[in-house]
């Protein structure tokens, strides 16, 4: 009896264990086909490979963008972009504030020059395209 | 580029490895004590290869060559040591278990686990959220940034959790430094390397103190947890860390099972428990849990004198990685946020948190059923009574668990932040990038 209750315990384990495994199986074997495709983020920092040449090798750089993150701590696409940016610039720190001598645009559609200059007092350096922007501040 | 980075990263884990092998005080060769000591050696070789390069960097400010003329010599100690002493402990030595069935189904659920964390790991290269916007940045900072690598820790990436410890940014920014480029290669190797050798560690531990089945079935479950294999490829810090403290509470089981009580176990435990505290600050609730959990469990047994024996020498194990993550939290890391803004809770709000943490441990590990029923059950069908020489290990890992969970839940009471946000962010940072 005390047997069959352990033999019945353990099957119990391993038939929950390889129900689980299976599902993970199945999942990975129907996604091998994207591990021949580039990843979205490969694809997302290679929008920034141009504008490296033009930054400091060191140093802090300001950031802007025409969606605002209402809190950079907090997951949300903008600030998923804005640390992706971070992520693709180190060892350059990159501050979500345009208080600085060189600062990064990164739009998501076009972005009004005039107005960059108007109101936040920013220069074009290099449009670099895939909403990619240098800027530098005036004055 | 391969073979550098392969070089650098196998140098620690041999260099561990013949150590461990040297110092550890049972001398048996049999298929699982081999497996264990290579799992233990994989954890403390990386653990402790990132400590060396962070103290180095604090020194020197760069590696340069002679980093690469110390590790060198370190190996070449360590291989003298082991050719020598290994000559001499070769006559005594005890040959145990063999190949059984069982082994052979255990080598094909790892060899599933590994494919399964490659093809993985392919697909999403840089890791999921923390990975990218932590602990790899912070790894990009340290090799990319030269003798200015503690911009790393500027107030401006106060969002990057700066605090953080060094771990897995160290181990990677090693390895990179040693391969000359950043390739993504060694995040995800250094994420699998601790995945596969926590489920080794685990099956191979069960196999040398009870036997090949229960080693087996242990490495089943946690295979069979989702949130493990998840976790591995999401190159996130909790699969160390929760290496680190199984291997720290195993080798304390060891040393309780030990005939002598040899004090190599508890040295060694006391080493892995820093490593818990140097890969994140979860480990550093873990220490406290864990001093308090064995208090308790040793003064119950009535050996109480003998506990503060026990301390020191843990001690010596920790002290060569809690010094240096002193320093680092002194000079380089800020507050942690959490107990810098921390708030109490009143006991309304209180209730919905306990609620969700309550079901968080129900519902622990994407099980498709709860596994924390299953296993309940099991556990009051088959019984659990531990070895007579282990009551103490079993009582105070039991305490421990239970600290830590208690440490979880008071940290949801006492964030600043809003507690939904703790609970599915997550599940945001994967939906986000998914939006991008």
């Amino acid at each position: 009896m005390e047997k069959t209750k352990t033999s019945m315990a353990i099957a119990a384990i391993i038939f929950v264990s390889l129900l689980s495994i299976i599902g993970v199986f199945k999942d990975t074997i129907s996604n091998y086909s994207k591990c021949h495709i580039p990843d979205d983020i490969t694809l997302y920092e290679s929008r920034f490979n141009a504008v490296k040449t033009y930054l400091p090798k060191q140093g802090v750089i300001g950031y802007i963008s025409d969606r605002k993150a209402e809190d950079i701590r907090f997951a949300g696409v903008e600030t998923a972009r804005y640390y992706l940016s971070q992520y693709a610039l180190a060892p350059v720190v990159v501050d979500y504030n345009v208080n600085h001598p060189f600062v990064l645009g990164n739009f998501t559609g076009s972005f009004d020059r005039a107005q960059m200059q108007a109101s936040k007092g920013l220069l074009l350096i290099k449009d670099f395209g895939n909403g990619v922007v240098l800027f530098k501040k005036a004055g | 580029m391969i073979l550098k980075v392969m070089t650098s990263f196998l140098l620690p884990i041999v260099i561990t490895f013949m150590i461990i092998k040297v110092v550890w005080p049972q001398k048996k060769t049999g298929f699982f004590d081999n497996l264990f000591l290579i799992s233990l050696s994989s954890g403390i070789g990386l653990g402790a290869s990132s400590v060396i390069f962070f103290v180095w960097l604090v020194l020197f400010s760069k590696p340069g060559e002679f980093f690469a003329v110390f590790e060198g010599t370190i190996f070449l100690i360590a291989l003298i040591l082991f050719c020598k002493k290994g000559r001499a402990v070769k006559e005594r030595l005890q040959k145990t278990g063999h190949f059984s069935l069982f082994s052979a189904g255990f080598v094909v659920c790892t060899v599933s686990a590994l494919f399964m964390l490659v093809v993985s790991s392919l697909i999403s290269p840089h890791g999921d959220w923390d990975a990218w916007a932590i602990w790899n940045m912070r790894a990009r900072f340290i090799f990319r940034s030269g003798a200015e690598w503690a911009n790393a820790f500027s107030p401006v990436l106060g969002w990057s959790h700066p605090d953080y410890p060094l771990l897995i940014p160290a181990t990677i920014a090693r390895c990179w430094t040693y391969a000359g480029i950043d390739t993504v290669i060694v995040p995800i190797l250094v994420s699998v390397t601790f995945t596969i050798a926590t489920l080794l560690l685990l099956a191979s531990y069960f196999a040398i103190t009870g036997s090949e089945k229960k080693g087996c079935l242990a490495s089943l479950v946690l295979l069979g947890t989702p949130l493990f294999l998840v976790s591995g490829t999401a190159q996130y810090a909790d699969i160390p860390v929760g290496f680190f403290i199984l291997a720290s509470i195993a080798v304390f089981y060891l040393y309780e099972k030990s005939e002598n009580k040899n004090a190599v176990f508890l040295v060694i435990a006391g080493f892995l428990a820093g490593l818990a505290c140097w890969a994140k600050n979860e480990g550093l609730l873990f220490l406290a849990a864990l001093i308090m959990g064995r208090f308790i469990a040793v003064s119950m047994a009535g050996r109480f004198r003998s506990y503060f024996k026990e301390v020191a020498v843990f001690l010596t194990g920790l002290a060569p990685v809690l010094f240096p993550l002193a320093y680092f939290k002194i000079r380089f890391a800020p507050p942690t946020d959490i107990f810098e803004k921390h708030t109490i809770l009143t006991a309304s709000e209180a209730w919905p948190v306990a609620v969700e943490f309550a079901k968080g441990i129900l519902n622990f590990g994407q099980w498709p059923v709860s596994a924390t029923i299953v296993l309940v059950i099991c556990a009051a069908i088959l019984g659990v009574k531990p070895d007579h020489r282990v009551k103490v290990s079993a009582q105070s890992s039991t305490l421990t668990l239970v600290f830590i969970l208690l440490g979880f839940f008071i940290i949801y009471m006492v964030t600043p932040y809003d507690k939904n946000w703790h609970i599915v962010v997550k599940e945001a940072g994967n939906a986000v990038r998914r939006k991008m």
